[in-house]
């Protein structure tokens, strides 16, 4: 090559140097400006990121994105806490194993609800299903769901709120109205029998202090005949005046005066008993009915028992033998005296309804026990009705929870029973059952304590 | 185009012919850019075709045998440049079926300015494949050209017959590759 070719290819090179590295300057100046552009929307993304995060942990339900193969592809705190279910295990899995078996159906048809709300740019229709914990837990919740094209793929996302509290909180609610409005009833029906029986005592009163006087008067007029007789028998005797005792003896014959003197007594006798049998049951009823008595007060519990089944006689009378083997040292106990009363008679009576349920001949029996077991008052029923089934066993306590026929029973009598004695009174009930031998239920009540006792005495 | 396939086209003419029949041809052409390229820069096509009718009267060859001619020399050169796209492949076919996907995708990543052509390869048996070159620069004779240098890199015998163009254009070409029993 000779001197002036390598001259002319020198001054290229030397211009194609140039270019080159004005080439590559601009590019490297090029691919800081992208690389700053990305790191900058990096981080924005990422704060959105966390911004979104936050706001899906912070939402009170659980929130699911789900992906056209039913898989859970993105999920928040409160779906990992509501199904108790690690987030790792969330992700992958498929949402309907969230629901309990039932509810799968429904939660399918809520996905074709979510188009239906797709269209109508509606997103409030929430559908009542029941969620499942990991540990096998049901618990009721509402669902909604809406379906969203995102990068040309569709997915769902699925809102389960956890609505067990706010169920519980309703029906406790309407388990205290119900309680209430049960004993605003037994209150007024207390009231009004104790002014009844009020209003009854006085004329017995009466009757009886009458009958009183009856018996001795009658005692007196028979004195009286009795010296009446001896007179006619001596006229007979001595033949005067024959006419006139002659009328007097058709008279004493035509009254059958002997059997008078004989049942004129018994008569007012079994009225006296009658009347005594009517002011016992009306003190009964005003002892039972105690309207307004809020506060516990020390109750002999035997006595109480006593006053119930004479109010509830006509309960059992007919279908039962009530026999009571009552511990007479047992001491008095704190007692809310009108929820006792109640709770005695709603047990007599189911006692009385299982007796007649087993559909016998013969009348049953209801034993009523009383005893002390250390600090433990203990009231037993039992009966010989039908019994429970094992698997009623479980419900017995449950409110409106019955087996009777319609108009029988509200369901409410054991459900009060058990409320009232275990969180009232701070005692225990229990039930032992054999089908078609009977029932025994055990009340226990605790007694106070030697001190208290002392002090309340 | 890229700057890679201007220079390797002066080098060629300096070793298939003299350094002085280069600098002669650059000096009658007088492109724009005068012939100072670096293979990472961008040219105008057209100084390659100017550049190739001046060698063409140079040498009383004709230009479409010089393109192809280059486009042979310049397989193995690109082969030099960039080993990595050949490595693990054993035939033409193969490579070629690649091409667009994987080596000229490779060079707009590089470049983004890059315009390869688009080469779509359509198999037709195990003896048989058709390839389609379309772009507007009309370098047809170089991809045949390149083409042979491929199928020579892989020693292989296959016969490239160049269809009748189906416009006057000269923006879409059709080969028809048949290997030889
Ligand atoms: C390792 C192999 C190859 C590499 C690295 C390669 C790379 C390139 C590069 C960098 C360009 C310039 C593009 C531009 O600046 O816009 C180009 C153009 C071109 N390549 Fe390839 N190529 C290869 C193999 C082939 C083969 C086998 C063919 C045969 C069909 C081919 C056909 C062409 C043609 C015809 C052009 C000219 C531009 C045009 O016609 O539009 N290339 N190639």
């Amino acid at each position: 090559m000779d001197a002036d070719v390598l001259k002319k290819r020198l001054a290229r090179e030397k211009i194609a140097r140039r270019q080159a590295e004005s080439l590559l300057e601009t590019k490297s100046r090029d691919l800081f400006l992208a690389s700053e552009q990305v790191t900058k929307s990096a981080q924005q993304i990422k704060a959105q990121s966390q911004q979104v995060q936050a706001v899906l942990d912070h939402a009170m339900a659980a929130i699911f994105l789900v992906d056209e193969n039913e898989q859970i592809i993105r999920a928040n705190r409160i779906a990992e806490l509501t199904f108790e279910t690690a987030m790792d295990d969330l992700l992958g899995m498929n949402l309907f194993e969230l629901f309990s078996a039932d509810a799968r159906e429904a939660a399918r048809k809520c996905d074709a609800v979510s188009e239906l709300n797709q269209e109508m740019n509606t997103s409030d229709k929430t559908i009542e299903l029941t969620g499942q914990r990991k540990g096998g837990a049901t618990f009721p919740m509402e669902l909604a769901a809406t379906e969203l094209d995102l990068d040309g793929s569709s997915f769902t996302v699925w809102i389960c709120k956890d609505v067990s509290s706010r169920k519980q909180a309703e029906e406790e609610r309407a388990k205290l109205e119900r309680e209430l409005a049960q004993s605003q009833k037994l209150e007024s029906l207390g009231t009004l029998a104790s002014g009844i029986a009020h209003e009854i005592n006085t004329p017995v009163q009466y009757v009886s202090d009458n009958c009183h006087f009856l018996r001795d008067a009658f005692a007196d007029l028979v004195a009286v005949l009795a010296a009446q007789n001896d007179l006619l028998e001596a006229a007979e005797a001595a033949g005067v005046l024959s006419e006139a005792v002659a009328k007097v003896r058709k008279s004493q014959d035509e009254a059958d005066l002997d059997f008078l003197k004989e049942e004129v007594p018994s008569s007012i006798e079994q009225t006296l008993d009658g009347v005594s049998r009517v002011s016992k049951i009306v003190t009964a009823v005003k002892e039972f009915s105690h309207p307004g008595t809020a506060e516990k007060s020390l109750v002999d519990l035997n006595k109480a028992i006593e006053t119930t089944l004479t109010v509830a006689r006509n309960e059992w009378k007919y279908l039962a033998e009530v026999e009571t083997d009552f511990d007479d040292a047992l001491p008095p106990v704190p007692c809310l005296p009108g929820e006792f009363n109640q709770v005695i008679l709603n047990m007599v009576i189911n006692a009385a309804h299982a007796i007649e349920s087993k559909k016998e001949e013969a009348l049953g029996k209801i034993t009523i026990k009383t005893a002390q077991r250390e600090r433990m008052a203990e009231i037993s029923i039992s009966d010989s009705g039908c019994g429970i089934s094992p698997e009623h066993k479980k419900q017995i306590f449950d409110p409106f929870f019955t087996t009777k026929g319609v108009g029988k029973g509200t369901g409410q009598g054991l459900s009060i029973a058990y409320a009232s004695i275990t969180q009232k009174h701070g005692g225990t009930i229990s039930v032992d059952s054999t089908p078609d031998v009977g029932t025994t239920f055990t009340i226990r009540l605790p007694l106070p304590d030697e001190t208290n006792l002392k002090e309340a005495v | 185009m890229k700057g890679i396939i201007f220079t390797e086209f002066l080098e060629m003419v300096d070793t298939k012919f003299t350094p002085e029949t280069t600098e002669r041809i650059i000096e009658r052409a007088n492109v724009p850019s005068g012939c100072a390229y670096t293979t990472i820069g961008t040219y105008d096509h057209r100084e390659l075709v100017q550049l190739v009718v001046e060698l063409s009267k140079e040498t009383g060859t004709n230009v479409p045998d010089l393109v192809r001619t280059y486009g042979f020399y310049l397989f193995e050169r690109l082969v030099r440049a960039y080993p990595r796209f050949l490595s693990g492949i054993k035939d033409a076919f193969t490579f070629l079926e690649g091409l667009e996907t994987i080596v000229h995708q490779e060079v707009r990543k590089l470049y983004s300015d890059a315009k390869p052509p688009r080469i779509i390869c359509t198999r037709d048996g195990e003896q048989r494949m058709e390839v389609l070159y379309e772009s507007e620069r009309c370098l047809a004779d170089a991809a045949h050209g390149l083409l042979l240098g491929c199928i020579d890199y892989f020693g292989e015998e296959i016969d490239v017959r160049q269809e009748d163009a189906e416009d006057e254009s000269g923006q879409r070409v059709r080969f028809l590759l048949t290997k030889q029993a």
